[in-house]
């Protein structure tokens, strides 16, 4: 077996390929009315619920804060969870604007270079996310919600919950390398389903490690040839 | 002040993507027939890469050939694809390709189609986008250019694909 025996066979089903599609291009024609396709193009990261959604939590935070000016045991919270929620929003639009303006018709080595430098930027942010996220929007989120909307101060329910916060603050953070290794164990588990594989891949950082190796795959490319 | 205007629908372009979609679906199979050995998983790259097609065809200066042109940002998204991605616009574009149809006049069970199976399996992403521009006729030269590689290294890749062919024919892999 030798490579132009492979040629003969393409190029055999390719003549096959080409009388099919032939037959296929007369019905694609007739079947293509009202397709969206302006609408595909303006795709945006959030839709418009999700962004009121995003500038609601922005707003409250920033009104929580100004509100609360001068007690810092609320503004320290809620600044918190406010620059969380804005660093994050912003690095979200300013990656997928980027992966946007990739111009996918350049060179193919330079544009995978391109895309797994920012496919290792998403799954760096996306760990990130979640790895402090977890602390931020449990005691933290609790402290601002009762007191921006009920006006209770947890740390004065009772003489236990000052410790309880502490605890929970500490713990938070305890979590995160127990995370990660137990989302490596659960990995084989998790990975069933493609959205638990999704999470799990960005979580771990295995997205990470799979853009390193693509990347240096396309690096070796060149260096083979000298 | 004045409300934002809708974007108008530019109806040319879009007959002219039409069109054109319709003109590079062979294209569009084969480098899914190439990067993914599921049925269903090549339908969802080649909506991922009429997506793409799409949007970058504004961009389309015709500096380049369509076909070239077709092939590297066929070849880019294949690369980069992963299932997750994309399948929120799936349905949006127009490509309405009976995969079945051409499934069947494609993908045939033969010693040749097991052989190149067996071989593509075994490929890196470049090396495989190296396989397929070489079967469809391709010069190193024009390969590289597509690539973004010199010839040299095309022919270097390409003489290891071959050999690892040999020997795997030697061998009798099978997929």
């Amino acid at each position: 077996m030798t490579f132009d025996d492979l040629t003969a066979e393409w190029r055999a089903r390719d003549r096959a390929l080409e009388q099919v599609i032939a037959r296929q291009s007369l019905l694609l024609r007739e079947t293509l009315v009202d397709r969206h396709l302006e609408k595909v193009r303006r795709k945006r990261e959030m839709g418009p619920f999700s962004l009121a959604i995003y500038i609601a939590f922005l707003l409250g935070f920033g009104l929580f804060v100004s509100a609360n000016w001068g007690r810092w045991e609320f503004v320290v919270p809620g600044l918190a969870l406010l620059i969380w929620t804005g660093v994050m929003g912003a690095l979200s639009f300013a990656q997928h604007d980027r992966l946007r303006a990739v111009d996918f018709s350049a060179p193919v080595i330079e544009i995978q270079m391109r895309l797994t430098q920012l496919r290792a930027e998403r799954a760096r942010v996306f760990q990130w996310a979640f790895l402090t996220g977890q602390i931020l929007w449990w005691i933290p989120f609790v402290i601002v919600l009762f007191q921006g909307l009920f006006g209770v101060s947890l740390y004065e329910v009772s003489d236990f919950m000052q410790r309880f916060i502490t605890i929970n603050l500490i713990v938070g953070v305890a979590l995160i390398p127990v995370l990660l290794w137990i989302a490596h164990l659960a990995g084989p588990l998790l990975a069933r389903s493609s959205m638990g594989r999704s999470v799990l891949d960005s979580f771990t950082g295995r997205d990470l490690a799979e853009a390193r190796a693509l990347a240096a795959r396309l690096k070796t490319f060149e260096a083979e040839a000298a | 002040m004045t409300a934002p205007v809708a974007p108008v629908l530019d109806e040319t372009e879009e007959a002219r993507f039409l069109a054109f979609l319709s003109a590079q679906q062979r294209t569009l199979y084969k480098v899914a027939y190439i990067y993914c050995r599921d049925p269903e998983d090549r339908r969802d790259l080649m909506q991922d890469m009429a997506i793409q097609l799409w949007r970058a065809f504004d961009r389309f200066d015709g500096r380049s050939a369509s076909s070239t042109w077709t092939w590297r940002v066929a070849m880019n998204v294949a690369i980069s694809h992963r299932r997750r991605e994309g399948r929120r616009l799936r349905d949006g574009l127009p490509l309405d390709f009976a995969m079945e149809i051409a499934d069947g006049a494609f993908d045939t069970d033969s010693v040749q189609s097991r052989e190149l199976r067996a071989l593509i399996d075994t490929l890196d992403e470049v090396s495989r986008a190296v396989v397929l521009l070489h079967l469809e006729g391709f010069e190193h030269t024009e390969i590289g250019e597509m690539l973004g590689a010199s010839p040299g290294a095309i022919a270097t890749r390409l003489n290891r694909i071959k050999t690892r062919l040999q020997n795997q024919y030697a061998e009798g892999v099978k997929p």
